[in-house]
């Protein structure tokens, strides 16, 4: 290699230019570099005092990828990985790369801006955060008088930065049931709820990769050996951490072998051993056969099921629940369970975790107390009869001998699988029904917290990223007002309400009117179904207050206060990843930007201040049960250090720190572990301790709320129960919109089934005003199979109509075998270049997946999941192509290149 | 400065001003209560000044001159120039002053008018009424009845005693208490006061 | 003679475009120019027997450059001392013989300077020991840099755990790309030409 010296002499112009340029230029601002010609030594440019280097993590998506962030002057020149992050190894992917171009877009919201004229024109005048604080929080006493608190919505989102657990929080502090989020329902809750309630672990635990779970994965002597990868696309949903983790086990000697079951030929898929392009909302199925194949072929662990699960627990028939000694005129209490023995052919009240000497049959009906009472096994087995693997091709549109291959993989007793479940199911009505059975197919295998394993419960750590909120300070009452609170008790979960009924609160005022609404997130016009609905529920929302890093249609079509926050370069956050802490610490601070979570505090607190007692309540210890609300960025810090022991200035300065060591984090088979108090194994966090192959915590749920219903007067509360029980077992249902001639939802006008799905260049509805982004995909493919694209005459490059039973859209098509015939894909879109033109509504019309998606009935009764993915649609030529103005050739995007600005004072005291 | 279409009553007039003030809920009856303060026509600044005062108004965002404007863009309201005698401009420095030039004046067009008419709150009132279950009537009134003398949330609550259903649905007091205030019916104080028109409603149904 | 250049891991890649943007960003490249441009392969084949990758391209290094043979004025050279194939902005008179000469279309022109450009490895980092941008931030870890005449080397080093039918390159039609690929037949078929 070439020494230093040797280099400056043999380099091209430009390359030592580019040397010097990391001292004397600021590299990423579009500012030519021959403009700070700055001879310097190449080899010490990295010492130079000049740039300093600042750990910190990225928020451009989820993964939180810790990087390096060169600040020169106090502007950010340069983003790098930090090769100290155990889960991104020092990888980041495009989106983190280009933060510095997200900091310093030239649309930054700078400071509180408050709407002059009418909604969708483009005047406002700034004022200062107190006027803006005290106006809003004016507001909110003013309507919280007049209509009641629960009249205040609040949502955010899951891109552009938003901390989840603070929204919530801000929402109760005000006293409102309402708050929700257009993911929620529709994404992550179901998986991980549904883990909860039947494998009993905190958040997460659960089969969600791309949520970051599966942390056994991240160490090189994880024993995995193939893993299913069932809608779930890391090299698009978590690229530098999932994706690098799915890397580094291919690059095993043994390598990993993978299905993949998604209508895409992602990445993932390519490698795949088998790919399964399942027809989108056809999963229930497809687990149903799997479970089927797994009873029939006796592949389940049957030693792990008879004592771990509650396969072999006696139900009763009228109740549908467990049977209990009391019900069968057994010796016992009414929380003792029953199992029939083999052995000696009778009922056996159970011993916790199971007798000795006796062995419990898994399948099998048996009289017991004149009841006919079969095992959980038994009916689970009753419930998937008739899915064949022949059954679950046809429905599912593939071939059955892939079906058994991938099979074969799963369940290969050399080998140890996992299930990672992506976030598909949770965008249509069957969320819960596949999230239980996914769950269940790994309860019998026995995939649980084992070296290898999907499922874990590796120690928690003491740093917090999500501080938790205060569901107790709402009061019975004003609980019970929640929209959807009864009818889809799963939201309980989240303390969140359901989202159809928000917008016929906003739009009808029934049961009551929402007055005002806070948006904590980037275009709800993206993301939320049936996106133009949007344009109709507003008008009757008298106040409503967008809150974001920069205007997007949302601002500009409803918003009468937009307030500035800030993106991840100027955010403060510590991040457990697995058995250490990354820090995000801000590494500037731009205008007049504010962290989320001391804006709402600011407003609790003003609100609390001009007389709001319940805004008041949410700083006293005893109302919020020792929870208190931070009310500056310092005690914010200290809540999420915990009791780690670890300083927030500590944690600055290391960027990634060890909270263990690897051995004390990675913990196995934890349910065994005895429980002091009572001598005997620790279980599972369900009522029996068991996993729950059969449900029934999920029926509970549903006639009473348990575990989830509380408020202030009490920890559990008995709420009514939903219109229908809540089915312990996985049943498949038709998406109500079908492609199959002869079925109820079956129109011959919408005949394709379409789906939307992860990019690695974006999240969710963000990014799209990125330049280095934007011009790699500057427009939404859609994906459309050669038969489909000659029957209905579109051509490769051209743009196309797309019409659902609600609107039509564009897309760009995209001739292609890695989309089966019958299915489309296409991602959400919009596009912000229409904002400041005379028709901003193309923003969110041109080509917006979401304007076609299904907000109506039917349901999924748990969670309310609507329709974002698995309905139909028609295709046509679109001769008249995109909308003029559309920016689809690189230098469309030169508006948008970042204007670097100083770092200014932050807003708020810091309080320490 | 004269809209090309103030004198006109036409169907497309009458829809522009419509659409305008129906735009928004919160800024109807307050545009409303612009269009009724310019019916006689007169300075734009004593409107204003007269418009700020009012109770009405507090439910919009907006300024009553943003208001304005707004429908005057929209045909509802013409804006008419007033020749000065003297070419004085607005004194900036001192805008109390009583000797301010008038430089506009404000008048109600005649589809500014027919939208008026059409938002009376006795009409909105009867439509509220139509539009809901014959059961709910009886609520309604008793919403309007409570607030007579003043009242607070939790009055109507109790007057209404909880939800309130019929017909398959099932609604929350303040149902009715959001929609009689967008009907004209109750107007909020610190307090629910039921409005004239309001009590002028519950006269003609015979409470 | 030392035969420095980039190993790109297709078995690891996941197609992200992170090497698009890091490259940009090191080296101040104009929207819609490239030093370093993803291109898809594929689909290619009948399921379930489909091929589909990306492929990162940029200067494959060739050790016998066609670049170099046409350029008219020495600004498209081989530097003695790394053996790198270089742009001297200085000389470049902007016929663009370079970029129809490259097999691959992997230069760059650059609209502001009127000059002809191209991945330098970095050579500005590695000087001072770091790795090229590119191969720094990789998301999956797919990139290697190094002398392939090292067998120290990373790129040596990840090359050998390789099988040969699992390593390619681009299209050799005798210039001989140093740039190497790996992409496991298990995975998929090789496609030279993109």
């Amino acid at each position: 290699m070439a020494t230093a010296s040797q280099a400056s002499a043999t380099m091209s112009r430009r390359s030592f230019v580019k040397a010097s340029a990391l001292c004397g230029a600021v590299a990423a601002s579009g500012i030519a570099a021959t403009d700070c010609f700055v001879k310097a030594d190449p080899a010490r440019a990295a010492e130079s005092n000049d740039v300093k280097i600042v750990k910190t993590s990225c928020r451009a998506c989820i993964a939180a990828c810790a990087v390096l962030a060169h600040v020169q002057n106090g502007r950010v020149i340069k983003i790098e990985g930090n090769p100290e992050s155990p889960m991104s190894m020092g990888g980041v992917c495009a989106k983190g790369l280009a933060g510095i171009q997200a900091l310093y877009n030239p649309n930054r919201l700078q400071y509180p801006l408050r709407r002059v004229g009418e909604r969708g024109g483009n005047d406002w005048e700034r004022i200062s955060w107190d006027e803006a604080i005290t106006d809003i929080a004016t507001k909110i006493n003013e309507i919280s008088d007049k209509y009641g608190s629960e009249a205040i919505t609040v949502s955010t989102g899951g891109g552009g930065n938003p901390h989840f657990s603070n929204v919530k929080w801000f929402g109760e502090s005000i006293n409102t049931p309402n708050v929700w989020e257009p993911g929620c329902a529709q994404c992550y809750l179901p998986r991980m709820a549904a883990s909860q309630l039947v494998y009993g672990a905190g958040k997460p635990n659960n089969l969600s990769f791309a949520d970051s779970n599966g942390w056994d994965y991240y160490f090189d002597d994880t024993p995995v050996t193939s893993l299913v990868l069932w809608g779930t696309d890391p090299s698009n949903s978590s690229v530098a951490t999932g994706g690098r983790a799915l890397a580094e086990l291919r690059a095993r000697e043994q390598g990993l072998k993978t299905v993949v079951i998604d209508p895409r030929m992602t990445l993932d898929a390519s490698k795949a051993d088998v790919w399964l392009p399942i027809r989108p909302g056809t999963d229930a199925a497809l687990l149903l056969a799997w479970e089927h194949w797994i009873i029939e072929n006796e592949r389940y662990d049957a030693e792990f099921c008879k004592t771990w699960t509650n396969m072999p627990y006696l139900i009763n028939p009228e109740t549908r629940l467990t049977l209990k000694a009391t019900e069968a005129g057994l010796e016992g209490t009414d929380k003792d369970y029953v199992v029939w023995d083999s052995k000696t052919n009778q009922p056996v009240v159970v011993d916790y975790p199971m007798n000795e000497g006796v062995d419990p049959a898994l399948f099998g009906t048996y009289e017991v107390n004149g009841m006919q009472c079969s095992t959980g096994g038994e009916l689970l087995k009753q419930s998937c009869e008739e899915w064949t693997v022949e059954k679950a091709a046809e429905v599912c549109w593939l071939d059955a001998d892939q079906i058994v291959k991938a099979l074969e993989i799963y369940t290969d007793p050399e080998g140890q699988s996992g299930i990672m479940q992506g976030v598909p199911i949770d965008q249509y009505p069957q969320s819960q029904q596949c999230a239980l059975a996914a769950l269940a197919l790994e309860f019998l295998m026995g995939n649980v917290e084992k070296p290898g394993t999907m499922l874990q419960n590796f120690k928690g750590c003491p740093v917090k990223d999500q501080l938790g909120n205060t569901p107790r300070l709402l009061s019975k009452e004003k609980v019970m007002r929640r929209a959807g609170y009864i009818e889809h008790k799963g939201l309980m979960d989240w303390d969140m309400c359901f989202i159809p009924d928000v917008m016929t609160m906003m739009k009808d005022g029934d049961p009551y009117q929402i007055h005002m609404w806070f948006d904590r997130s980037g275009n709800k016009h993206a993301v939320l179904g049936n996106a133009l609905q949007l344009d109709e529920v507003t008008p009757n929302v008298d106040c409503i207050v967008h809150i974001y890093m920069y205007p997007t249609a949302f601002t500009r079509m409803y918003a009468d206060y937009a307030l500035p926050c800030t993106e991840w370069l100027e955010t403060n956050l510590p991040i457990p990843q697995l058995n250490t802490v990354v820090v995000r610490q801000a590494v500037t601070h731009l205008f007049e930007t504010v962290e989320e979570g001391i804006i709402w505090t600011n407003i609790v607190q003003k609100c609390a201040e001009l007389g709001n007692e319940a805004a008041a309540r949410a700083f006293d210890p005893e109302a919020t049960f020792g929870h208190v609300l931070y009310k500056n960025e310092y005690e914010k810090q200290k809540q999420h250090m915990g009791t780690s022991g670890i300083t927030w200035d500590e944690l600055c300065e290391k960027g990634v720190m060890e909270w263990c060591s690897v051995d004390e984090y990675r913990t196995y088979e934890v349910y065994k572990k005895i429980d002091e108090k009572t001598g005997k194994p620790k279980g599972f966090g369900t009522p029996s301790k068991k996993l729950e192959i059969y449900a029934e915590s999920n029926t509970i749920l549903g006639r009473t709320g348990y575990p989830w219903a509380k408020c202030a007067e009490e920890e559990h509360f008995e709420v009514p129960p939903a219109s229908a029980d809540y089915e312990p077992l996985c049943y498949y249902v038709e998406p109500a919109e079908s492609p199959i001639e002869g079925a109820e939802g079956y129109d011959p006008d919408f005949p394709l089934v379409i789906t939307n799905g992860r990019l690695p260049m974006y999240h969710h509805g963000t990014l799209r005003n990125v330049p280095w982004l934007r011009e790699i995909y500057p427009v939404p493919e859609l994906w459309i199979n050669p038969a489909d694209a000659e029957k209905y005459g579109i051509e490769d490059g051209t743009w196309t109509w797309i019409e659902s039973r609600r609107a039509k859209t564009r897309g760009l098509a995209k001739v292609t075998t890695a989309i089966p015939e019958g299915v489309l894909y296409q991602e959400r879109f919009w596009n912000p270049e229409f904002l400041n033109s005379d028709d901003p509504k193309l923003a969110y019309t041109a080509m917006n997946y979401n304007v076609l998606s299904k907000t109506d009935a039917p349901y999924n009764p748990e969670y309310g999941t609507y329709t974002l993915r698995g309905f139909t649609v028609k295709v046509y030529p679109c001769p008249e192509g995109a909308p003029e103005g559309t920016w689809m050739k690189p230098e469309d995007f030169t508006p948008w290149l970042p204007t670097p600005s100083d770092p200014t004072e932050e807003v708020f005291d810091y309080g320490a | 400065m004269t809209s090309i279409e103030t004198t006109d009553r036409s169907t497309e007039a009458v829809e522009r001003v419509m659409a305008c003030v129906r735009k928004t809920r919160a800024n109807t009856l307050p545009m409303c209560a612009c269009l009724r303060a310019c019916l006689e026509e007169a300075p734009y600044r004593d409107i204003e000044a007269g418009l700020e005062s009012l109770t009405v108004m507090k439910t919009s965002l907006q300024t009553p001159h943003v208001l304005i404007n707004l429908l005057v863009e929209a045909g509802g309201i013409e804006r008419t120039a007033v020749e000065e005698e003297s070419a004085e401009t607005a004194d900036e420095s001192n805008l109390d002053s009583e000797d301010q030039p008038t430089d506009w004046t404000l008048k109600t067009t005649p589809a500014g008018q027919t939208v008026l008419a059409s938002l009376e709150p006795a009409k909105m009132i009867d439509a509220l009424c139509a539009s809901e279950p014959a059961e709910f009537t009886a609520a309604i009134k008793e919403t309007l009845r409570a607030c007579e003398q003043g009242a607070k949330l939790s009055d109507v609550n109790e007057a209404l005693g909880g939800k309130v259903e019929a017909d398959g649905k099932s609604v929350y007091p303040e149902y009715f208490v959001s929609k009689l205030e967008a009907a004209g019916g109750l107007e909020w104080e610190g307090c629910w006061k039921t409005t004239d028109a309001g009590l002028r409603f519950l006269r003609r149904a015979g409470a | 003679m030392a035969r420095n250049c980039i190993v790109v891991n297709l078995d690891r890649c996941t197609g992200c475009y992170g090497c698009e943007v890091a490259c940009k960003m090191e080296n101040d490249i104009a929207l819609g120019e490239y030093w370093n441009k993803v291109v898809e392969v594929g689909p290619i084949g009948d399921y379930p027997d489909i091929t589909r990758y990306k492929v990162p391209s940029m200067c494959q290094q060739c050790e016998d450059a066609p670049c170099v043979h046409v350029c008219p004025t020495g600004a498209s050279y081989r530097d003695p001392e790394t053996n790198i194939v270089l742009v001297d902005r200085e000389k470049c008179i902007g016929c663009k013989y370079c970029m129809m000469a490259c097999p691959y279309g992997v230069r760059n022109w650059n609209a502001e300077t009127k000059t002809v450009e191209k991945c330098t490895l970095c050579g500005h980092l590695t000087a001072q020991g770091e790795l090229p941008a590119c191969v720094k931030s990789c998301a999956a870890g797919a990139r290697f840099y190094g002398d392939l005449d090292d067998p120290d080397s990373d790129v040596s080093k990840e090359l050998a755990r390789y099988d040969a039918d699992a390593i390619h390159t681009l299209e050799d039609v005798g210039n001989h790309p140093a740039t190497h690929y790996i992409w496991s037949p298990k995975h998929g078929e090789w496609k030279e030409r993109i």
